[in-house]
């Protein structure tokens, strides 16, 4: 309590509420907007926060992350259009409640929901972290070898496409991790002579690359159509849920709170699979599991609030053990060491400003976007509006300032080839998270397979010694056999 | 159909290849040091690895669809119509043109041409909304981004002498 007092002190300064604010504004803007995702925006403003102090920046880029699920719910509950991949179930109740006159109190449950959720996933994380960080401390590098190898095998799992295209991707990101010098012995590799990439690939431009210009290639390649919004309601009581409906939605709140925060923990969970789910799991339990589907409040409350409480739970394994359960969670990590802090029980003990004051943050970042989504939603959504001739230009120069400000001089070069490639990649199905993911573990995962050979002189055997690495390797291979198995129903993708 | 599934080995062949290239640099490295594992063991394993899964997927396309979603009939992309292929075309190019003009033409010249093709020229807006809209861009990148949020912003002359005017 003594250290959640402390972060509250922290968070409480105009400096820092400022940034707060703006993350939250920003998540709910990405989430609204089809175009770029979060992904894009934290790796665009990730070098932009060089100059600020590390509790400002992290709580606006975290802002943006846990803000980008409550943009998302306006788009599909007013227009059918997902803004951002966790919000495609909200299309099918959700649009329907709106399409039956409740779209007022469509977004209302949908907020409060999610502000129940990233309150409680907050609250979660408070008590969970001290207890996980020391569960940490149990680890040595064979153990945390086998970590890494069991979450890529989850996350690849869960991707629920083809499992050798996903397991590619993993293994062209785990490759481009490895590009530049050895960072024991300094040697080049994998660098064909180029000295330009002997500093390594920078993430900035390779997840602007593969997130931001990508996108816009495809969203050039769309055809333009006219959007037909669903009004929201003028008055502050339009916006309230009837008493049929509050009563309707109080279980699969709690339902999807507990679920999708369990959810967001495992490796490859998150939002959007804590969405979906939610709403398979409402469908089960409801008594009227004909409504689904048609406006039913259930199919609505619970994935929104699993979506959020996924996305606060996937922060759990970052901040405790420096390991990232999702693509944008691995950029955070990443944004993290740009600002001098290394997420992990340490963080906890020596950086413990930065760490309750994150925590503290979210809290408030919860309560803005609450306040922020209900009356002005509708303001919000304006923002589709805009035509894509104004808009993409814009996020095209905001790419640019994002890769440049990155410091390396070929970045811009290694971002646009990193784009086409992307949106290549894209058209042929494949997976974009998995890689980024994998690029970001890479060298976890190195550093981890080469602390434990040297220990053991070469032997590895060391990975099969204790229980615990048993156990995650036996569950990596698991992953991959199951998703070896024809007819998965799962085709979730975090970016 | 087939061409389909053609066009998919011809990727997992590009796959192949560079998964491959990237294996011969890591085969040149040493696996193993006096100090313990060598800076070529993970890259070896790992592009290795990738060779190999690239090469399972070249022999046998059909294990890229494996899933339900891949089962079940593919959803049918709308084919773009010549205005769309016009634009998509015009974007590529922006592309490329991004790299030349951050490193040569500065961040204000850069937008004003960049908004000029895709408002005016690409997505056919009205050209004073484009030149004004460009404009703006330019400015509130360098002045905005570059002056006030310190961040680094591609400058050339142009850029250099409205910063000296603020000045």
């Amino acid at each position: 309590m003594d250290n959640l007092l402390l972060g509250f002190s922290i968070i409480a300064t105009p400096i820092n509420l400022f940034y707060c604010f703006v993350g939250t504004f920003l998540g709910t803007v990405v989430g609204i907007l089809p175009g770029v995702g979060p992904l894009a925006t934290i790796a665009i403003l990730m070098p932009l926060t060089v100059n600020l102090d590390v509790t400002p920046a992290l709580s606006m880029l975290c802002g943006i992350y846990y803000g980008v699920a409550y943009g998302g719910t306006a788009t599909s509950v007013l227009l059918r259009i997902p803004g951002e991949a966790s919000s495609v179930v909200t299309c099918l109740d959700g649009y329907m409640m709106a399409r039956n006159g409740r779209a007022g109190s469509a977004l209302t449950i949908a907020a409060v929901g999610s502000f129940i959720a990233g309150t409680i996933g907050t609250v979660a994380i408070s008590y969970l972290s001290p207890p996980l960080a020391k569960l940490v401390f149990a680890f040595g590098p064979a153990q945390y070898t086998a970590l890494v190898l069991a979450a890529l095998a989850a996350v690849t799992y869960f991707s629920g496409g083809a499992l050798l295209k996903a397991l590619l991707m993993v293994g062209f990101g785990l490759t481009l991790g490895c590009v530049g010098a050895d960072p024991m012995t300094l040697t080049p590799r994998l660098t064909f002579g180029n000295l330009d990439l002997v500093a390594g690939i920078d993430l900035t431009p390779l997840a602007i690359g593969l997130f931001g210009f990508s996108e816009i290639l495809a969203m050039a390649r769309q055809p333009l159509s006219k959007l037909r919004m669903i009004p929201t309601p003028r008055t502050l009581l339009g916006f309230l849920p009837n008493r049929e409906e509050t009563r309707r939605s109080v279980g699969p709140v709690w339902r999807g709170t507990i679920l999708g925060f369990m959810v967001g923990i495992l490796p490859g969970g998150g939002a959007m699979l804590a969405s979906f789910l939610s709403y398979a799991l409402e469908r089960k339990v409801s008594r009227r599991p004909e409504e689904f589907g048609k406006g039913a409040v259930e199919g609505l409350a619970g994935p929104e609030t699993a979506n959020n409480a996924g996305s606060s739970g996937a922060l759990l394994p970052l901040l405790c053990m420096g390991l990232p359960a999702n693509a944008v969670s691995a950029v955070l990590l990443t944004a993290f060491m740009i600002h001098g802090v290394a997420p992990g029980p340490a963080m906890m003990e020596r950086q413990p400003e930065v760490f309750w004051g994150l925590i503290a943050s979210m809290y408030v970042g919860n309560v803005m976007l609450l306040l922020m989504n209900l009356p002005l939603i509708g303001l919000f959504v304006k923002i589709l509006e805009v035509p894509r001739a104004y808009l993409s230009p814009l996020i095209l120069l905001l790419c640019v300032i994002g890769v440049y400000s990155s410091g390396e001089d070929s970045a811009v070069v290694i971002a646009i080839l990193f784009g086409f490639l992307g949106y290549f990649l894209r058209k042929m199905d494949f997976d974009l998270g998995l890689l980024i993911l994998a690029y970001v573990l890479g060298p976890i995962l190195e550093r981890s397979v080469r602390q434990a050979l040297t220990i053991s002189g070469g032997e590895m055997s060391i990975f099969f010694e204790s229980g615990l690495s048993i156990g995650l390797l036996v569950a990596a291979g698991a992953f991959l056999v199951l998703g070896l198995l024809p007819n998965r129903k799962l085709a979730l993708r975090d970016d | 159909m087939l061409m389909r599934i053609s066009t998919e080995r011809i990727v997992f062949l590009a796959g192949l290849g560079v998964a491959l290239l990237f294996f011969w640099q890591s085969v040149g490295l040493d696996a193993w040091s006096i100090l313990g594992p060598g800076p070529g063991l993970f890259p070896r394993v790992i592009t290795g690895f990738s060779s190999v899964v690239a090469a399972l997927l070249v022999a046998f396309p059909g294990l890229a669809k494996n899933t339900a979603a891949a089962t079940s009939e593919p959803e049918a992309e709308p084919e773009p119509g010549p205005e769309e292929r016009r634009i998509f075309r015009i974007y590529c190019l922006a592309m490329p043109f991004l790299a030349i003009g951050s490193a040569y033409l500065g961040f204000i010249l850069m937008s004003l041409i960049l908004v000029m093709a895709l408002t005016w020229f690409a997505e056919r807006r009205c050209w004073r909304r484009a030149l004004v809209y460009g404009v703006l861009c330019g400015l509130v990148g360098v002045i905005g981004f570059g002056q006030f949020l310190g961040a680094s912003v591609p400058a050339a002359e142009l850029d250099r002498v409205i910063l000296r005017f603020l000045h």
